[in-house]
C-alpha cells in the first residue's frame, strides 16, 4: 500500500474495488464473493442503456443476488411523465454538446502548441519554460471545461428545481430504499455518460455507504473526473478529453480501462503528456483482470500507472 | 474470408523499407519458356497452359507486378480496359506465341484496386467481357467489372456481413414533392433497438438504392454503428428520377431535400433537431447535387459527405471536355469558386486518385476550406465507382455521424 493521492478527500468512507474490463467475469465473482459475501447487491446496468433489463450474466455474478436498481428504466419514466424536466434536458445536452464542441476545437490548438514547442524549440531552458505554459495553458481548457459544464449543469438543476420535481424525488426514495437494503453496489460500464447522468439524476452518491465494486465505464464514472479516451479511431486522432466532474466516491485517480485496447501505450512521448496533464491525479490502468481495492481511499503499490515519463509503472508512489 | 481484416491496407503485404528483394522470375515468363521447350520437343502447350490457370489466382499480383491474362481463341487484339488515368486505355495485350493466350504486365502501387474488362477484336467486331479467371467481380448501375486487388489492398471487414452487428431495418415509403411534381420512393433505415422516445441524426443519401445495391451501405452501417464508429441514425436513401436534370443545381431538387423530404422525415421519425444532426452525401452528380442542394439552402445540412464529386469547372470560356450533361455542373461550380460560401460546418471529401475528377476535387479543397467550413479529405488508389466509394465510408461516415466510441466502455 502506498500514500492515499488526496488526504482526506472525498470517498474515504467508502470501499471502492476497481475491475478491469469484465469480458471474462471470473474477477468480478470472486470480488463479489469475498467483499459483499451475503445479502441482496444492488446493481447499476444503465450504462448498457435498453439492454439494462438483460441480467442474467450479470445476476449469476452476483450469485443471484441481484437487485437491479434499473436507473434507465427510471429515467425514461421520468421524461415520460415530465415533459418540462425533458425538454430541460435536451436543452441542457444541446448546450453541453456546444460547449464540447467549442472544447475539442480549442483542444487540438492546445495540444498542438505543447507538441509544436516539444519540436520545434531548440533552446533547452527556453523549451522547458515554453513547454511548461503550454501545458499549464492545456490544464486551463481542461479546466475550463469542467467548470462550465458543472455551471450549465447546475443552473439545469436550479432552473427545472430538479430536486423538489415529484417524479424525480419519487424514484429517487424508491432507489434509496433499494440501497439502504442491500449489502453493497455494484456499477457496471457501458455508456459513461448516460450512466454518469442516471446517477446523479437519483442522486446516488449521497446514499452510497459501500462496499462499492465497479469496472470500466462504472469506475470511470465514480471516478472525481471523467476523461475520454480512444487512441485508435478510425481515422485522425481523438485526444483525451477532461468530459466531466465524476461522482467522487475515489480521489486521486483516472482510471483508464481497456488501457492496451484503446490507448497508445507504446508512445512514451504521449502518454507522458497525458499523465502530467492529469496529475496530481494518477492515471491508472485497468486492463483485463486487474483489481484495485481503494480501501480509504488508498492505491495499492500494485496499480499500473502512467508516470511523467509516460511509462507505465507499478510499485512506486507517485 | 482470409483477405478480410479490419479496413484499410495491410502493410505486412509489402516488402520491408529499404530491403530489395530479389525479382522473381514472372510466371509468364516461365510459362513462355515452357512452351518453347515442349514446341521444341513437338509437344503441344495445352496441358502447360491449363496448370499455369490452375496454380494462380488471376490477375497474378507479385508485389507491384501484376499479370493480367486471358485465353482468346482467334482474336486479332485483346485488350485491357478500365478507367485508370495514367495507364494506356485500352492498354493491349501480347499474345504468347503458339498460344492463344493473351497477357500483359502492369506496374500497380499498393493498396490499389482496379477494375477492368478485356475487349477481344475480331475484324471490325468488338466484345467486352470479364476475366474468366478471376472470381472477384464489382457489380455497377452498367454491369459488372473484373477487380484487381493490388499487393495490400484488402476489403474491409466492416464492409462484410458480420452476424455479431443487429441489422437495422429498411423501410419502404413514398412522399410527396410538391417541388418536384411527384410522389418520390425513399428507403430509410432505421436502426437496431429504433426507439420512438430516442432522438437520432439524420443522414439523406443520393442515389440511395445505388448505395444500398453496390456499396453495400446496409451492411456498413450495421456494422459501423455496431463498432461504435458511426452513431445509430435515421439515413434516408433517395431514389432520383433523371439525375442528369435533377442533379446540378436544380432549384425543385433542392426543395425537395431540403424542406419536404427533411420536414417530413422530422414531423414523422424522432430526429434530433438543429443543422448539427443533419447530413447530406452523394457520389459523382450525387456530390454536385449535395452541394448544391447545401448552397441554395445554406444551415440546413450540418455536414456533407461528397465523394468523387463531379465538379468541373473551367478557368476561362465554356469549353470543359465533357458532354453536355455537364454544362449546368460547370456554370454551378463556376459561380461557386468565384463566390464561395460557407453552406456547412463540415464537410468529408474523397476521390480516388485514378478517376480523372482528381483534379477537381484537389482543386475545390482551398475554396471549400477557405470559407471557414472544417473540411477532411482523404484520397484512395480506386476509381470512380461504388467499391471506391463504399471502401471510405468507415471514414465519411465516421466524420459525418461520429460514433459513441469515446463514451463506451465495456
Amino acid at each position: 500500500m502506498e500514500r492515499r493521492a488526496v488526504p482526506g478527500a472525498a470517498g474515504d468512507a467508502v470501499r471502492v474495488t476497481l475491475l478491469g474490463p469484465q469480458r471474462t467475469v471470473a474477477g468480478a465473482r470472486a470480488a463479489v464473493a469475498e467483499l459483499i459475501p451475503d445479502g441482496p447487491v444492488a446493481a447499476v446496468n444503465a450504462g448498457w442503456r435498453e439492454r439494462e433489463s438483460d441480467t442474467g450474466e450479470l445476476d449469476d455474478v452476483l450469485g443471484g443476488r441481484l437487485q437491479n436498481l434499473e436507473l434507465h428504466r427510471r429515467w425514461l419514466e421520468v421524461l415520460e411523465a415530465d415533459p418540462v424536466l425533458a425538454a430541460a434536458e435536451q436543452r441542457l445536452a444541446e448546450r453541453l454538446d456546444a460547449l464540447r464542441t467549442a472544447y475539442r476545437v480549442r483542444l487540438r490548438a492546445a495540444l498542438e502548441a505543447v507538441r509544436a514547442v516539444h519540436r520545434q524549440v531548440r533552446d533547452p531552458e527556453v523549451a522547458v519554460d515554453a513547454g511548461a505554459d503550454a501545458l499549464a495553458a492545456l490544464r486551463a481548457l481542461d479546466t475550463w471545461h469542467l467548470a462550465r459544464g458543472r455551471r450549465l449543469r447546475a443552473e439545469h438543476r436550479e432552473e427545472v428545481g430538479l430536486d423538489a420535481r415529484p417524479a424525480v424525488a419519487e424514484h429517487r426514495a424508491a432507489v434509496a430504499g433499494l440501497l439502504g437494503g442491500s449489502a453493497g453496489l455494484v456499477v457496471a460500464g457501458g455508456h459513461v455518460g448516460v450512466l454518469l447522468h442516471v446517477l446523479e439524476l437519483f442522486a446516488l452518491r449521497a446514499v452510497v455507504a459501500g462496499p462499492v465494486i465497479t469496472w470500466s465505464a462504472g469506475a470511470m464514472a465514480l471516478a472525481e473526473r471523467v476523461v475520454l479516451f480512444h487512441d485508435h479511431p478510425p481515422r485522425g486522432e481523438r485526444p483525451p478529453e477532461v468530459h466531466a466532474d465524476g461522482l467522487g466516491l475515489y480521489a486521486g485517480v483516472v482510471p483508464f480501462p481497456h488501457a492496451r485496447r484503446r490507448l497508445r501505450l507504446d508512445e512514451p512521448e504521449r502518454m507522458a503528456l497525458l499523465a502530467r496533464r492529469l496529475a496530481p491525479s494518477r492515471a491508472v490502468l485497468l486492463p483485463d483482470g486487474a483489481r484495485l481495492d481503494l480501501e480509504h481511499g488508498v492505491l495499492p503499490r500494485s496499480a499500473r500507472r502512467l508516470d511523467p515519463s509516460g511509462a507505465v509503472t507499478a510499485g512506486a508512489a507517485g | 474470408m482470409s483477405d478480410v481484416r479490419p479496413g484499410g491496407a495491410d502493410p505486412a503485404a509489402r516488402p520491408p523499407a529499404g530491403t530489395k528483394a530479389r525479382p522473381r522470375r514472372l510466371p509468364v515468363n516461365r510459362l513462355r519458356d515452357r512452351i518453347r521447350r515442349l514446341a521444341a520437343e513437338g509437344q503441344p502447350p495445352e496441358a502447360a497452359l491449363q496448370r499455369f490457370f490452375e496454380r494462380h489466382d488471376f490477375p497474378v499480383v507479385e508485389g507491384l507486378r501484376c499479370t493480367f491474362a486471358v485465353r482468346v481463341g482467334d482474336a486479332d487484339a485483346v485488350t485491357l480496359r478500365h478507367r485508370v488515368v495514367g495507364l494506356a486505355d485500352p492498354l493491349p495485350l501480347r499474345r504468347l506465341a503458339g498460344t492463344d493466350l493473351w497477357y500483359v504486365v502492369v506496374e500497380i502501387p499498393p493498396d490499389s484496386r482496379v477494375e477492368y474488362q478485356f475487349e477481344a477484336r475480331r475484324g471490325d467486331s468488338y466484345e467486352r467481357f470479364n476475366d474468366p479467371g478471376n472470381p472477384r467481380q464489382a457489380r455497377g448501375p452498367f454491369g459488372s467489372s473484373s477487380v484487381l486487388h493490388g499487393a495490400g489492398y484488402v476489403t474491409p471487414s466492416w464492409a462484410v456481413h458480420d452476424p455479431d452487428a443487429r441489422p437495422g431495418e429498411l423501410v419502404e415509403t413514398w412522399i410527396r414533392s410538391t417541388a418536384q411534381r411527384r410522389d418520390n420512393r425513399v428507403t430509410l433505415y432505421l436502426p437496431a433497438r429504433f426507439r420512438r422516445s430516442a432522438r437520432y441524426p439524420l443522414l439523406v443519401v443520393h442515389d440511395g438504392g445505388d448505395y444500398l445495391e453496390y456499396a453495400a451501405m446496409k451492411t456498413v452501417l450495421d456494422n459501423l454503428i455496431h463498432r461504435l464508429d458511426v452513431a445509430e441514425a435515421v439515413v434516408a436513401f433517395t431514389h432520383p428520377g433523371d439525375r442528369l436534370v435533377e442533379y446540378p443545381n436544380s432549384s425543385a431538387h433542392a426543395r425537395w431535400i431540403a424542406t419536404e423530404l427533411v420536414g417530413r422525415l422530422e414531423e414523422d421519425l424522432p430526429l434530433a433537431p438543429g443543422p448539427g444532426a443533419r447530413a447530406l452525401m452523394g457520389s459523382s452528380f450525387g456530390a454536385v447535387a449535395s452541394l448544391s442542394t447545401a448552397v441554395r439552402h445554406p444551415g440546413t445540412f450540418g455536414s456533407l459527405l461528397l465523394q468523387s464529386g463531379s465538379f468541373v469547372f473551367t478557368d476561362i470560356g465554356a469549353d470543359h471536355g465533357e458532354d453536355r450533361a455537364f454544362d449546368p455542373v460547370v456554370r454551378f461550380v463556376n459561380r461557386y469558386r468565384a463566390r464561395p460560401t460557407r453552406v456547412a460546418d463540415r464537410l468529408f471529401v474523397s476521390c480516388g486518385v485514378y478517376e480523372d475528377l482528381i483534379v477537381q476535387n484537389r482543386s475545390m479543397l482551398p475554396v471549400l476550406s477557405g470559407t471557414g467550413m472544417e473540411v477532411e479529405y482523404v484520397e484512395s488508389r480506386d476509381g470512380h465507382n461504388w467499391e471506391s466509394w463504399r471502401d471510405r465510408l468507415q471514414d465519411g461516415l465516421g466524420f459525418v455521424l461520429p460514433g459513441e466510441a469515446m463514451f463506451v466502455y465495456e
